[in-house]
């Protein structure tokens, strides 16, 4: 691995336990993210981004799921690491901005302790350097310092993101994993939040795993983009790649968008069909049921993660993305 | 969980939802051991008249025996079999509290849904009848109402308890009632003007299957605890052959004080293992409604 | 305050409500009770007990019902709960006020450490979720939780202090001593209180533990939680402060609910022990169809549950911010 790499997935799988066994809901995960780069990870929901991004972190509990294959943090493996390792590297290497924000505050602690626990976790015990260090932070994410007198059902939604994100950036981490953190939130604040994280991002250098089911603001706001379905990464490659996708999920997905600047007439087109279930998924390729693309070998053949030659890192799961091109062309479609 | 398929009716998917679920509480092992425990106490109640060695109220035994092969569990002071009495006094212990059981719940579940299902000012008014009878002592409002009516009947203090217990299951009824309201079928069919009663019977109450189920066991818990209470203060009719009324006389005619252990144990163990049944089926459907609550690790 | 304000609006309605059964509940019985009563104390009856029965049940059918109602506020505002049958001539709020603090010290005592035992033990059940202990547990209360308070008062008190021999198994203290403040004395009363408070903390832990256990389950699932795990907090820190402090919050609602169940089974360990307290004052009362008596207790024990649970609801307001302090949402 290179200097260059901040997070190298390898392999990654993951079962939750439900009634009836084991049920894999990520599977052959592997990608990189390079030192400031912002990589988007879109999908559906239910397609298992969230479970990445938990398997990552390792916070799937050992009573909800289990987790195979290498996820190395520059130099340390953190599927490996014992309890004890992982707790003093946690948030200190990685930290995540949660999916549901909202609920990511303890509702009976002021925002102050909340910093002040994770302070003291880590080994910092001077208040009055702590205090320091939470002001700046919570400057930095445009807020007043009384905010972290407050407890948080007493702040806006934005207001707790931009907390959820002020504690992020604590210990001046690699990689910052952040999970749809501005689904909740309306449109305004959405804008406002992501150019907040781009700034910051510009500023600090840090790397971000930025995880939406809106393809569309992944590809304004990300360096790369991979594309997750069913358990599965689809493709994966540079901003600029994706103006012309090669798996035909990634262009239906990147067509059931308004695509950038269109007027009103332009309408969501959805993907026929419905995701698999991940209890009992199609065989061959997760997504041939819905491919207006597939072939018999679809339904039988499992595609590899292959990589595009001549295309920088570029890389596809996808027995015909050779063939596809053309035949769109002829308008079979 | 799949979604309903399109050609399913919400109540269908009801339907489904409450076989799967009961096809769910059998593999469940403490609903399994709660039910057989029951089924095993149904049996004897049955069968006491076959089973018990003895007839419970023959008085010509020698008095205060100890436990001996002719009687397993001794005599009383007045010369009765204590083992024929406990098979016979398992009549009606279950009987009253499957009776205090059902009335409760009925009780329970139709304040519940109405409250859930009118809101304003009926609901307003419900639910703080529902919370006054909550914080009243309720076991202690039992023992007054039922020694002002003197030699209360086991149906009376069914009632009795039944009026005095409804307030838990009603309070989680009209949450669950809120909650179901908010889900589009029900939403549908109050939109669609369907009257209150067929929403509440055919929407709402097949949904909360389970909850009802729970809170039934719950009181009948509840039940045979407080009669036998009753019945050990000498409240309600403790002349009938019941296990409250085998340790009120055990305990007037001390004996604990003379050791006679034979006398008041087994009863207690009785009232406590039926009581432990209902509990069992009451957590495991607990534990089958609340995800959470359940291990399904390695 | 404005979650107290209504709470203490509450209580003064259910005070109210209260007071109302209590003086309907007797009128409202098949066979009026104070029939059955002239008939059997008849002439013996002197005008003071008379008059206390009279007010209790309203012998008096020629006066409109408002007006006893009425009456019977009247008296009650003047701490004036009659007079007894059974302890002529002592009145009822006398009887009471012997008894009341045995039973405030007894029960309230081990509720406490019920209270604070089931606590801890529900969190490490939880904690341990599905481990060996949890599940020995589960199992253990689920039949604590099954077998009658009196019941386990007798076992108790046969075992322990009938075969064993160790612990006094009646009273609150030895007949032959002069109630004082000495060390002696206090002692005394102490080990009069074990038997009893051991049958009550014995029955209602696993109330609290079962309880615990579920509400720091589903609390653990919680994504603060699970964050603070991402954060690298420590594990007794989350334990406390993430999981413990809002696990526990719907256990303070529960310990409100549960007021009266804790209370009823209170009553039957105090008659089985014969401690001096309102229970087994209670039972005698109705033994001896002391109608006024009883009808005293009943307020009594019924006033002191809504006082519990307004100490309770005070507990959660300041335990909860988002209850104390308003905002937002
Ligand atoms: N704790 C869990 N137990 C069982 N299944 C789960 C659990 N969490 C998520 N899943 C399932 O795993 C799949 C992936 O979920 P998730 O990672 O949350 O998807 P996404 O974030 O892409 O919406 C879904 O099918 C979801 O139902
Ligand atoms: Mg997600």
């Amino acid at each position: 691995m290179t200097d260059n790499t901040v997070l190298r997935v390898d392999s990654l799988w993951v079962d939750y336990y439900t009634r009836s066994g084991p049920i894999r809901v990520v599977q052959d995960v592997s990608f990189e993210i390079r030192r400031g780069e912002i990589l988007g990870l879109a999908g559906e929901s239910g397609s298992g981004k969230s479970t990445v991004a938990q398997a990552v972190t390792r916070l799937i509990r050992p009573t909800v799921g289990r987790m195979g294959g290498d996820v190395w943090l520059q130099d340390e493996n953190i599927a490996q690491l014992d309890r004890k390792a992982l707790r003093h590297i946690k948030w200190k290497k990685v930290s995540i901005v949660a999916q549901s924000a909202m609920n990511s505050l303890n509702p009976v602690l002021r925002i102050r302790s909340q910093f002040d626990d994770i302070l003291q976790s880590h080994g910092q015990r001077n208040r009055q350097k702590n205090f320091a260090r939470m002001c700046e932070l919570i400057e930095m994410v445009s807020l007043s310092a009384e905010v972290l007198d407050a407890f948080p059902h007493q702040l806006s939604g934005g207001m707790k993101q931009r907390v959820a994100i002020a504690m992020a950036l604590l210990f001046h981490p690699d990689l910052v994993i952040m999970d749809e953190p501005t689904t909740a939130l309306d449109v305004i604040v959405e804008r406002e939040i992501v150019s907040e994280i781009k700034r910051l991002q510009r500023q600090f250098g840090f790397s971000v795993l930025f995880i939406s089911h809106d393809l569309d603001l992944l590809l304004r706001m990300a360096d790369r983009v991979a594309i997750m379905y069913g358990g599965y990464l689809m493709e994966i490659g540079s901003v600029q790649e994706f103006a012309h996708p090669l798996h035909p999920y990634s262009r239906a997905l990147l067509q059931s968008f308004p695509a950038i600047g269109a007027v009103g007439a332009e309408r969501r087109r959805g993907i026929p069909g419905y995701p698999p279930d991940p209890a009992n998924p199609p065989g061959g390729c997760r997504f041939h049921p819905r491919c207006s693309h597939s072939s018999e070998r679809c339904g039988s053949d499992l595609p590899v993660w292959e990589a595009v030659e001549g295309a920088g890192d570029q890389r596809v799961r996808c027995i015909r993305w050779r063939e596809i091109p053309n035949e769109s062309h002829t308008g079979s479609d | 969980m799949s979604a309903a398929s399109p050609s399913s009716t919400p109540a269908q998917g009801a339907f489904r939802k409450f076989r799967e679920r009961n096809s769910r509480i059998l593999p469940n092992i403490k609903a399994r051991i709660g039910v057989g425990l029951l089924l095993a106490f149904v049996l004897l109640a049955v069968l006491a008249p076959v089973i018990s060695p003895y007839s419970p109220t023959y008085t010509g035994f020698s008095l205060g025996a100890s436990p001996s092969p002719a009687h397993l569990l001794g005599t009383t002071r007045s010369g009765q079999d204590i083992l024929s009495q406990l098979i016979w006094g398992t009549r009606p212990s279950l009987d009253v509290s499957l009776t205090t059981g059902s009335i409760t719940m009925l009780v329970a579940v139709a304040i519940g849904i109405l409250a859930g299902l009118l809101e304003g000012i009926i609901d307003e008014i419900l639910m703080l009848a529902t919370n006054i009878v909550l914080v009243l002592p309720s076991i202690v409002l039992v023992i007054v109402i039922s020694s002002y009516i003197s030699a209360a009947s086991d149906v009376t203090i069914s009632f009795i308890i039944a009026l005095t217990s409804w307030p838990w299951g009603a309070r989680v009824i009209r949450a669950q009632t809120l909650h179901l309201k908010s889900k589009d079928f029900v939403k549908a069919a109050i939109a669609s003007g369907e009257n209150h009663f067929r929403v509440a019977f055919f929407e709402i109450l097949p949904n909360m299957f389970s909850l009802v189920a729970a809170n039934f066991f719950f009181t009948c818990l509840y039940a045979v605890v407080t009669v036998a209470s009753l019945q050990f203060l000498g409240l309600g009719n403790i002349n009938a052959i019941s296990w409250g009324s085998i340790l009120y006389w055990a305990n007037n005619s001390n004996a604990l004080m003379i050791g006679a252990w034979w006398w008041f144990l087994p009863p207690g163990l009785a009232i406590g293992l039926l009581g432990a049944a209902f509990a069992l089926i009451n957590f495991g459907i607990d534990e089958l409604t609340n995800p959470r609550l359940r291990r399904e690790g390695p | 305050m404005r979650y107290l304000m209504r709470r203490i609006i509450f209580y003064v309605v259910a005070f109210v409500a209260t007071i109302t059964i209590n003086f309907f509940l007797p009128r409202a019985m098949p066979g009026n009770p104070a029939e059955a009563l002239m008939s059997k104390f008849g002439g013996r009856l002197n005008p003071l007990a008379l008059k206390s029965i009279e007010i209790a049940f309203g012998l008096h059918e020629h006066e409109p019902i408002w007006n006893q109602y009425l009456q019977y506020l009247g008296q009650l505002l003047h701490g004036n709960l009659g007079t007894s049958l059974a302890y002529y001539p002592a009145s009822v709020s006398g009887l009471i006020g012997t008894a009341l603090p045995w039973t405030l010290f007894l029960v309230g005592l081990s509720t406490i450490i019920s209270f604070v035992i089931g606590i801890i033990i529900g969190s490490i059940s939880a904690w341990r979720f599905g481990g060996a202990f949890d599940t020995f547990m589960s199992t253990f209360f689920t039949f604590t939780y099954a077998f009658p308070y009196f019941w386990i008062a007798l076992a108790c008190l046969y075992l322990i202090g009938y075969l064993w021999g160790v612990f006094p198994i009646s009273g609150a203290y030895s007949m032959d001593l002069v109630p004082t403040l000495s060390g002696s004395f206090v002692f005394n009363v102490i080990r009069h209180a074990i038997l009893p408070s051991l049958t009550i903390i014995f029955t209602s832990v696993g109330y609290w533990a079962v309880n615990m256990r579920n509400t720091t389950i589903t609390t653990l699932a919680e994504d603060y939680v699970t964050m603070a795990e991402a954060k690298g907090i420590t594990l007794r820190r989350i334990l406390l402060r993430y999981a413990g402090r809002n696990a526990i919050l719907p256990n303070i609602t529960g310990f409100a609910m549960s007021m009266g169940f804790i209370v009823g089974g209170a009553i039957l360990t105090e008659i089985v022990f014969s401690y001096p307290g309102l229970g087994n004052l209670l039972f005698q009362a109705v033994q001896q169809e002391d109608y006024p008596l009883i009808q005293g207790i009943l307020m009594i024990i019924s006033f002191s549950v809504l006082a519990a649970n307004f100490v309770a609801d005070v507990t959660y307001s300041l335990l909860d911010p988002r209850v104390r302090v308003g905002g937002n949402q």
